[in-house]
């Protein structure tokens, strides 16, 4: 009855079949002989694997490989690796690079490396295992999704990683299953499912595993699924406990919704968060009510565009912080809560930071959930500053209805969108991967039915007239004052991740496809790479194995922006699509 | 699972399928001059997103079970209302009212609907309560 829906949608599996060809048309590159003769029939002995355990979690961000999806629980994206500085990147090349996969749509994974494996995801819930030093592929799981999915998918067919736990590799599914491999041969461990698929949920984010529990939550913020975070056992997949993020009526908090209108509250936590160890607290951002509408909802609408500190043992609320009351923009809240001990105006914080997609850099004390500083960091119309109590005075002139028609600025995807940017303890600097556009708005009926779009507003994306054509830069931004230090203007949006490391190189991608290294004080480019196969929206990696260090990326456009971005997404009409894995590392002498 | 078992259960599926097409035979609501002209409107403003033969890329399904099933209860109302007032997606309402009149008589012939003599209205179309279910597999 799915047959033809489903073959279809395998289309991308069935490509992986023609790797090996594709590696051959990529003998161009500098891809060592053994990645190209890499018969996926005949499996050389997986190497050796070392159990994870939860102290090698909390140790992570001094480990060689890359643990988890930001590196480490603080989140930072950052590596203690100098192998590789502002002197020598210019000499990088490709150690290896994977066949071109042969997906259409958006590579947004972020690669995990554990020991010599290196484990990743494609489009479609594909899990692929690499030796992450020579390049040759260990194990394949192409997950089966079920055809429903695709209804409620807003934003592209993404899957941005997988967590490692034991000798298990856990992620979760478009159809919102989550599912644990054997990390050596692929094979299942376990499968459980979160939520019917089709109605709303859809799950793109990579676990985050504390004391044994997987943590994960869904998307679905599009289509008025109420948002959940739940904690698994991460033995078997058993659901340990479930915390909605958008309240019932007799919850705390529930009194900031119209009569049952939680129900499709929406709220999505759709970006793997944080966690601080010496406090046993979780740091969980949560996304844009639903329908978008505002005027629909009167209230603050708790908890959604809010980051959560929660415990990971019992998902627990401990407290919260709503960065935008009553949106009516979709400015989710989603974006990294990073851990940094900071000194602002003479005193010491233990904070959580954060570029949110309402335009503010945040510095929030992660002990309380009150509020240090935000600072604009892009042209911001939305929102007029701070009030008295530390929370985001939004314009509500320009917060549409059915009949009013509004221009803000920044658009619906944000100052920021869901890419991680790092936090740099060498620089005392964040690197935010900033978009630069604005919007215009107005209000349409809708009516909620399960499985269609809940939004209730009709939206298109508009140059910012503080500098139209120019829709991305990367900035660093100080953490003790809250100010810009440098900035890289792109007349692209910028679309993938940032990598800090100890060598004193940020490095990331661009959507026409090179993968760039910045002088992390002064935003000076000191290298850019060969233009690769596709554009990038994915973050970068750098680990070490054998004393060598290597930097990682996925290539392989596509995501929110083509989708949503309308005439402005008009110059990347023409980008290849295709998703590629290149690794690099200074050359061997 | 062995194949013989698969096939058993798709053509069991199969069955269910049609039958319900005998059961419920669907409304005309377009005609089919409306349809033929919703074809070209879908290959030139949808087809990128959905597929050129529905069956969804970047956007969802336009056809079939994964898109309009039973079990999904979707009246005609608010399925066109998201056509016409949220795609093409990233250009909302960027379509004439016959354009988007067109291209959902084109997706209601695709999904098994009958043309008829009455052509489908962009303003009824919006509030229509007429159930939407696929008869495509
Ligand atoms: C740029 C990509 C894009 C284009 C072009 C586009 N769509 Fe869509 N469409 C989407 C996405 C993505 C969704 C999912 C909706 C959401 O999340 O808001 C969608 C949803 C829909 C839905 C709701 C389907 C469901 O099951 O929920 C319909 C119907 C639809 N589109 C029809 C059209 C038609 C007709 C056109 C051409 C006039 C069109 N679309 C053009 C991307 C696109």
């Amino acid at each position: 009855m799915q047959k033809i829906s489903l073959q279809h949608r395998l289309k991308g599996a069935t490509a992986f079949g023609c790797a090996g060809l594709a590696l051959a048309a990529f003998a161009a590159l500098a891809v060592p002989a053994k990645a190209q003769t890499a018969a996926p029939e005949a499996m050389p002995t997986p190497p050796a694997y070392t159990p994870v355990s939860q102290s090698d979690l909390v140790g992570a961000s001094s480990s060689d490989g890359w643990l988890m999806f930001n590196r480490d629980y603080a989140g930072r994206d950052y590596v203690p690796f100098d192998q590789i500085n502002t002197d020598n990147v210019s000499t990088l090349t490709t150690a290896w690079a994977s066949g071109k996969i042969d997906i259409p749509d958006g590579f947004e994974g972020t690669p995990i490396v554990s020991g010599n494996y290196m484990f990743v995801t494609t489009p479609k819930d594909h899990v692929i295992a690499y030796n992450a030093k020579t390049g040759e592929k260990i194990w394949q799981y192409d997950y089966k999704i079920a055809p429903a999915a695709y209804k409620t998918l807003c934003c592209d067919t993404n899957n941005r990683g997988v967590a490692v736990y034991g000798s298990s590799v856990i992620f979760g599914t478009l159809d919102n299953h989550v599912v644990a491999l054997d990390a050596t041969t692929g094979k299942e461990q376990w499968n459980v499912s979160l939520a019917e698929p089709g109605v709303g949920y859809s799950i793109t984010e990579a676990p985050l595993i504390v004391n044994g529990k997987v943590i994960i939550a869904s998307g679905g913020g599009e289509y008025g699924a109420r948002g959940f975070i739940v904690g698994l056992d991460a033995t078997n997949g058993q659901q340990v406990w479930k915390t909605y993020t958008i309240p019932s009526e007799n919850e705390p908090g529930g009194d900031t919704w119209p009569k049952g209108m939680y129900q499709t509250g929406g709220g999505a936590a759709w970006i793997t968060g944080t966690y601080d160890s010496e406090t046993n607290t979780l740091f969980w951002g949560v996304g844009n009510p639903g329908p978008w509408l505002a005027k629909m909802r009167p209230g603050k609408n708790l908890y959604s565009d809010s980051v959560l500190a929660l415990d990971p043992d019992t998902g627990k609320m401990k407290w919260y912080y709503q960065y935008t009351a009553n949106d009516s923009w979709d400015y989710d809240g989603v974006n990294t809560p990073q851990l940094a001990d900071i000194t602002y105006e003479g005193k010491d914080y233990k904070a959580v930071m954060e570029a949110n997609r309402n335009g503010y850099f945040y510095a929030i004390d992660r002990t309380n959930g009150k509020l240090i500083y935000a600072k604009p960091f892009i042209h911001d119309t939305s929102i007029l500053g701070m009030d008295k109590t530390g929370h985001a005075i939004t314009n509500d002139a320009l917060k549409p209805t059915l009949t009013k028609s509004i221009f803000t600025c920044p658009s619906f995807l944000g100052g920021k969108n869901w890419w991680p940017g790092s936090v740099d303890p060498d620089t005392n600097m964040a690197y935010v991967p900033t978009l630069h556009a604005c919007m215009t708005m107005v209000g349409v009926p809708v009516t909620y039915s399960a499985g269609l779009p809940f939004l209730g507003e009709k939206f298109e994306m508009k140059d910012d007239p503080t500098s139209p054509g120019q829709y991305g830069s990367l900035q660093a931004i100080d953490l003790s004052t809250g100010k810009q230090v440098w900035e890289q203007k792109s007349a692209y949006p910028w679309d993938a991740g940032t990598l800090a490391t100890k060598g004193g190189v940020v490095f990331s991608g661009t959507v026409d496809g090179f993968l760039k290294a910045f002088d992390a004080k002064t935003g000076k480019v000191v290298w850019t790479s060969p233009q690769l196969t596709s554009g990038i929206i994915s973050n970068p990696i750098s680990y070490q194995i054998d004393g060598k260090q290597y930097v990682a990326i996925w290539t392989g456009w596509g995501g929110v922006w083509p989708i949503w971005a309308g005439k402005l997404a008009a110059p990347e009409v023409k980008i290849p699509r295709g998703g590629q894995l290149y690794v690099f590392a200074l050359p061997s002498s | 699972m062995n194949i013989l078992k698969i096939r058993a259960l798709l053509g069991a599926a199969l069955l269910a399928g049609s039958s319900t097409v005998a059961l419920a035979a669907p409304p005309a609501l377009y005609t089919a001059d409306q349809a033929k002209a919703g074809a070209d409107v879908f290959s030139q403003n949808c087809a990128m997103c959905h597929g050129a033969d529905l069956s969804g890329a970047a956007g969802p399904a336009l056809v079939g079970q994964a898109f309009a099933s039973a079990s999904n209860k979707y009246t005609i109302g608010p399925v066109f209302t998201e056509v016409a007032l949220q795609m093409p997606a990233g250009q909302p309402a960027s379509l004439t009212h016959e354009q988007y009149e067109d291209v959902f008589a084109y997706i209601l012939q695709q999904n098994g609907y009958p043309a008829g003599t009455t052509k489908f209205d962009y303003t009824a179309g919006l509030s229509s309560k007429e159930s939407l279910v696929s008869q495509k597999p």
